[in-house]
């Protein structure tokens, strides 16, 4: 099995780094969480299957940049990076993960990141539907997840 | 009110990611939402001028050099990197507000990218000269010319062998783009340490994006040569370098 890195890059590169401008709002920044981004990808490369590329590059491009945001600290600029940064420092919802760990569940397809599903529903206006195709889950899981993070993401109270 | 097209949609269409049912879908949304179509034709037309600026032939060997997974070993590429960060401890880095830029003794090589290299001596700023010697504590601001390449790293190479990179300073993998319109000044100075001999610095640049890992294992290999302080870096020919040496002496 395995993927053909060199061809999803020439493919889905730009739309990496278009996600990554768009969160990040520094080119420089966007450009490293570009990188790191197919470096992760390199790393798994034979465990991975040629399945929704495109949705999963976007989900890791979020999850990268989530942990830029929630390490950085920015100053909120507006309402959408005020969301944005909310939603980075919240606790996910497995304690004490690390970025490593959470790559590894995205292609373990085992637990996505929750924050990575707020940011799709929130900011992105994915329904909740959408939200769990994405991520290949339940709608029920992905509203239960969403749940776990209402404490800190006012935003999602709305979710029974 | 209809609701704006999530981006991960548009972006899907236009990698012809999706169904011919569920592209239609994604199309006819996009012509009822104001400017719709125009975010699918941005998104088309920025895909060259990306993999233009950073190509797949950099960024994915780059990747692989990160991920350890280039055929190198990973003990190599360990002491490698343990290398580097001695070196960097080895230099102690100042913000000096600083424009030898606009000084009259400015260096120019013609069309060629060049390194510029100054001695900062109280509130004066002495050019340095290829060759010219300079002493442990001085301190030494960097400038470049771009001279029309895109990209560009610097590093430095000491007499005990210790491999630097000046520029970019960020803990990305990829080349610095570089600032076009004459001499550009590093945001910091740096302080000689008291290593013997030789401080050389290499100013490397290329028209589109490379990793810095290359630039840094071809400073390496030029150490293990014996012949850091005369010799080239080996480089693919893409990669355009320039050097610039500096005789040390103890104060």
């Amino acid at each position: 099995m395995g993927i053909d890195v060199d061809a999803w890059y020439r493919r889905y590169g730009p739309m990496v780094l278009r996600r990554c401008r768009a969160l990040l709002r520094d080119e420089q920044a966007a450009t490293e969480a570009m990188q790191d981004v197919f470096v992760e990808l390199v790393r798994r490369e034979d465990r991975i299957v040629d399945h929704a590329p495109s949705s999963l590059l976007y989900r890791m491009a979020t999850n990268t940049c989530l942990n830029r945001i929630r390490s950085k600290k920015r100053r909120p600029e507006d309402a959408a990076s005020d969301l944005l940064d909310r939603i980075a420092a919240a606790p996910d919802y497995e304690s004490g993960w690390s970025a490593k760990l959470m790559l590894d569940t995205i292609f373990g397809r085992e637990q996505e990141s929750t924050r990575t599903m707020a940011v799709l529903h929130l900011r992105d206006g994915h329904t909740l539907e959408e939200v769990a195709k994405i991520c290949g889950m339940s709608v029920s899981g992905v509203r239960k997840r969403l749940r776990t993070l209402k404490a800190h993401v006012a935003e999602l109270e709305a979710i029974q | 009110m209809s609701r704006r097209v999530p981006d991960l949609f548009v972006e899907q269409l236009a990698s012809g990611d999706l169904s011919e049912a569920r592209a239609t879908e994604v199309r006819d949304a996009l012509a009822s939402e104001q400017g719709g179509l125009q975010r699918l034709a941005a998104i088309e037309a920025s895909n060259a001028d990306m993999l233009s600026q950073f190509p797949a032939e950099n960024v994915i060997p780059a990747a692989r050099l990160a991920a350890g997974r280039n055929g190198a070993s990973r003990t190599w590429l360990s002491a490698f990197v343990a290398v580097a960060a001695v070196a960097l401890v080895a230099i102690i880095a100042n913000p000096v507000l600083v424009n030898p830029s606009s000084t009259s003794e400015t260096r120019l090589k013609g069309q060629a990218p060049a390194l510029q290299l100054h001695r900062l001596e109280g509130s004066d700023v002495v050019s340095l000269g290829p060759g010219m010697t300079a002493n442990d504590g001085d301190r030494i601001q960097l400038s470049y010319i771009a001279a029309g390449q895109r990209f560009g790293v610097i590093v430095s190479i000491d007499g005990r062998g210790a491999v630097t990179v000046h520029e970019p300073r960020s803990t990305g993998r990829l080349a610095a783009e570089l600032t076009a319109g004459g001499a550009h000044t590093l945001d910091q100075s740096y302080e000689l340490d008291d290593a013997p001999l030789f401080e050389r610095f290499f100013f490397v640049t290329s028209d589109s994006a490379f990793s810095i890992d290359q630039v840094r294992l071809a400073a390496t290999a030029l150490v293990e040569s014996g012949d850091a302080r005369t010799g080239q870096l080996d480089l693919p020919s893409h990669l355009h370098s320039e050097s610039f040496m500096l005789n040390k002496a103890h104060r």
